[in-house]
This record gives structure tokens, sequence and C-alpha cells, in this order.
């Protein structure tokens, strides 16, 4: 099973959204006239490829259905309906709303961005003495906000650097 | 975090964090980012040294409008004892230059001795960062400071063109780190024994042969295999102009875990511009004159993600 997880790219065990994520991505990559893989498949060489993405998914599939992991569920721990904190006052709450939003824990987040679990809690929850210098800081609040796919993380960083500087006077 | 005293105040790392920009086929891009790149680190605060390691082909100082009296050949003729006494204000603050103008014909291709004193210098240099843009193609002038450096980068254009001589890039800098590997690991007879009858075992990629040397040198195989696996090079994607293509830089990646068993980064995706052009024509960096425009926001992000790779992992 876990040769199936490693042709899709995964580790064993990745649950269900993203394995499907993978599938659809794997099976773009090995598709006909793909220009990712040019020079390095040739034409039957692709084909077994997809082929062998495909029965990697079909088998994890029904590994997942045997153990009795069906629809789709998100693993937030906040309600998705909460209320949005203000970006320009609160933008440490704002990225934590915004993660639950994406149904994303802050371990998916830190595999993502490959940012510390540590240190996204510590830009979430705005503990400004734990936090890197600006220089730094910028960056890793940037890295947050694009990873969830928010469209201001150049906005947001400039927010959060500036509710530092300010020293939460509040 | 004990190691941030307060924010408010860079701390420089101790060591200058080199990142070098390759990719094989020349025309992509290569010193265009590089130049950009570099102007972004100086505007967030780093000291940054641009070196223009392209000795056939040097144009960088061009490119910031800055004329280059002196460069890496004074080092090499022994005029210039330190890299540090060839730096080239560019104008922009935190920002020095290395050329690699009035080189000589012939030192395109140093001496292996040459190479290595340049490359201690290089990561010698009081600077914060060292960006090294590299040459064209696969020599192993080009893949030893690309190997070399904390951060290799690969640039490519969406062409099967680019696409095909980024792999044989890449593949020829994972070969050369890897025979370094067995070399280190002493298992170099075993290893040319097995690539000389490769087609009898089935051996096309460094992957593979790794899986035979695991199977025949456990030992070995698994210390070469660590050593692989630190090998993360980064990956940006130019002269976009399709919308599909800014979703190539994410199938490259896919494609060298499959095919390499790399984890390859990508960066991101740089849409074409004419503006870019005019940069080159006016002599001033894009970064500089417009860093609010599209390709200086995607380039200022990328700043950002690798100086906070190489934070993170200088502290872990």
């Amino acid at each position: 099973m876990d040769e199936s997880y490693e042709i899709l790219g995964l580790a064993p065990g990745a649950e269900r959204s993203e394995v499907k994520r993978a599938y659809q991505r794997r099976k773009e990559l090995y598709s006909r006239g793909s220009l990712a893989i040019y020079s390095l498949a040739s034409e039957s060489d692709r084909e077994s490829r997809l082929e062998q993405v495909e029965s990697a998914y079909q088998r994890i599939l029904s590994f997942m259905h045997l153990h009795g992991d069906e629809g789709e569920h998100t693993n937030s721990d906040h309600s998705p309906s909460a209320p949005m904190p203000d970006p320009e006052m609160a933008p440490g709450e704002y990225l934590r709303w915004a993660r639950n939003q994406a149904g994303l824990s802050i371990r998916q987040l830190a595999d993502r961005t490959k940012i510390s679990t540590m240190r996204l809690d510590d830009i979430e929850s705005e503990r400004i003495d734990h936090l890197p210098p600006p220089v730094y800081l910028r960056g890793f609040v940037y890295e947050f906000a694009r990873s969830l796919g928010l469209v201001n993380a150049f906005q947001l960083s400039e927010f959060y650097l500036r509710r530092v500087a300010s020293g939460l006077d509040d | 975090m004990t190691e941030d005293p307060s924010p408010g105040q860079p701390i420089p790392p101790q060591v200058p964090r080199v990142w070098a920009v390759g990719g094989g086929k020349g025309g992509v891009g290569k010193s265009v980012v590089a130049t950009n790149l570099g102007v972004a680190v100086a505007r967030l605060g780093l000291r940054c040294v641009l070196v223009d390691a392209d000795l056939g082909g040097a144009n960088l100082h061009t490119m910031l409008g800055v004329s280059a009296k002196k460069g890496l050949a004074s080092i090499f003729n022994h005029e210039s004892a330190s890299l540090n006494d060839i730096l080239i204000p560019t104008g922009i603050a935190n920002l020095h230059l290395v050329s690699g103008a009035q080189a000589l014909l012939d030192m395109a291709n140093p001496k292996h001795a040459q190479k290595l004193k340049l490359l201690r210098q290089l990561f010698a240099i009081d600077a914060d960062i060292i960006l090294i843009d590299l040459s064209a193609g696969s020599s192993f002038n080009v893949i030893d400071f690309f190997n070399a450096a904390h951060d290799p980068i690969m640039v490519v254009a969406p062409t099967p063109t680019s696409i095909e001589n980024a792999y044989h890039f890449l593949n020829a800098a994972l070969h050369r780190r890897f025979m370094q590997a067995v070399a280190k690991a002493e298992v170099t007879e075993l290893a040319k024994k097995a690539l000389a009858d490769k087609n009898a075992n089935g051996l096309h990629s460094p992957r593979e042969l790794l899986r035979y040397l695991c199977h025949e040198h456990p030992d070995a195989g698994s210390a070469i295999g660590s050593m692989m696996a630190g090998v993360r090079p980064k990956l940006i994607v130019n002269q976009v102009r399709r919308e599909e293509d800014m979703h190539l830089g994410d199938q490259i990646a896919y494609a060298c875990h499959d095919f390499y068993g790399v984890k390859l980064e990508y960066l991101g995706g740089l849409r074409s511009d004419d503006r870019v052009v005019s940069s080159i024509l006016d002599r001033k960096p894009l970064q500089a004159t417009q860093p609010a425009c599209q390709f200086s926001t995607v380039i200022e992000g990328i700043a950002m993600r690798l100086i906070n790779r190489d934070r993170e992992a200088q502290h872990g």
C-alpha cells in the first residue's frame, strides 16, 4: 500500500483530499504532450506511468473504502461560519481564521509552508516576544497567507509588521 | 526561540548564504532574475553581493548600469587578493557587484585549483547573501558552483528546449554530486562496475543506481542516500506567456520526484513582461525602479522565502 502512496508522491496515510489532489496532478503530469516531462519520458514510458498512477489511485481508494473512510470532511476545529476578524487590527487572528476556513491544521500548514508549527502558532497568537526580526517575519507572514491562497498576502504582511511595530498597544 | 533577543534588529547570519542561479539554457533570463533577486534582497535590508560568474559573457554590470573596472579577472591574475577588494557599489544600498567582465578568453575555464580558491573566497565575502549568476551550459565549472551553493536555483522558460536543457543540467549536477558521495563512501569501484553494465542492471538514473548500491552495500548506500536527500534544488519559471504554464513549475517538481527522487522546490512563476526588456535597455533593474509591479512583487516574494528558508536551515 505504501508503494501506491509513493507513486502519487504522498506519505503513507495521506488524507483523502490530498490523495485526490495528488492523483489529479499526476494525471496532468503524464497527459499526452505534457511539457514538464519533455525529454524525460518516452511515449510508452509516459503511458505506463499514467497506468501506474491510475491503479495506485484505485488501490488507495478501495483501501480507504475498506477502512470506512467514506466522504470528504474537513477537520476544522472552529465553526466555518465564525465571524471574520479585522485583518488590519488583528492580523494573527485573521490568519488563524483563514486557516480554519481552509480546513487546515497547523501541522498541515507547516508541511505546506515548511515553517515550524511553533512559529506558525506564534504568528497566529501574535506572541510578539517570540517573533523573529521584521526582515524575516515579513516573509513568514507572506508565506503563511500565500499558502492559504489569500490574495492580500502582501498587504497582510504590512499590517502584521505595523501591528508588531506598534507593540500591540492594547 | 531564544535566538531572537529583540524583534526590530535583523540578526546577521554567521556566514553568508550562497545562492546560485543556473539552469542550462542561455536566454531564459538567469541574469535578469539574479539581478532583480539581488536588488530585492538588498531592499529587504540584507547586505547582498551579486557575483557575475559568467566569465565568457558577463553582463550584470550592464544590467545594473555600472562600469566594471575590476572583476574576477583580477583575482585570477593575482592583481587583487580578495573578493572583498573588488566589490563594486551599485548605487543601490546594500548591493555590491563582483563583475565577471574583462576576463581574458582562457579564464572562462579556470583550473580546478583556481576554482576551489574562488569558491572558498565566495563563502568568505563579508555580506549576508552571495548571489552567483552562472553561465549557461552544464560544464563542471558551472555545476560545481551550483552544487556548492546553499540554495541552487534553476531558471527555466516554458519551452521544450529550455526544459530539455534544464533536465540535462539537473541530471549532470545530481550525477556529479552523487559520484562525489560515492567516492566519499569509498564504493567508487562498485558504482563504476554497476554503471559499466548499466543496461544489464537497468540503471538509467542516479536513483536506480542508489537502489542498486543500497542492495549491494547497505552502509554505503544509506550514507549516500542521506547525502543526496539534502539536495534541494529550487526552481523559477520565467517568461511565462500562457496562463497554464504558471503551473509548470509544480509539475516539474512532481517530475523531479518521480524521475530523480529529488525534492525540487518551485519558488514561483514570472510572467513575460515588456517592462523587463525596457529595464535592460535602461540599465536599471525593474526591482529598483518599479518595486510595485507584478514582476517585482513576485521576485520579492521569492527573495523573502529564500531568506526565511536559510534562516530556518541555520537555526533549526
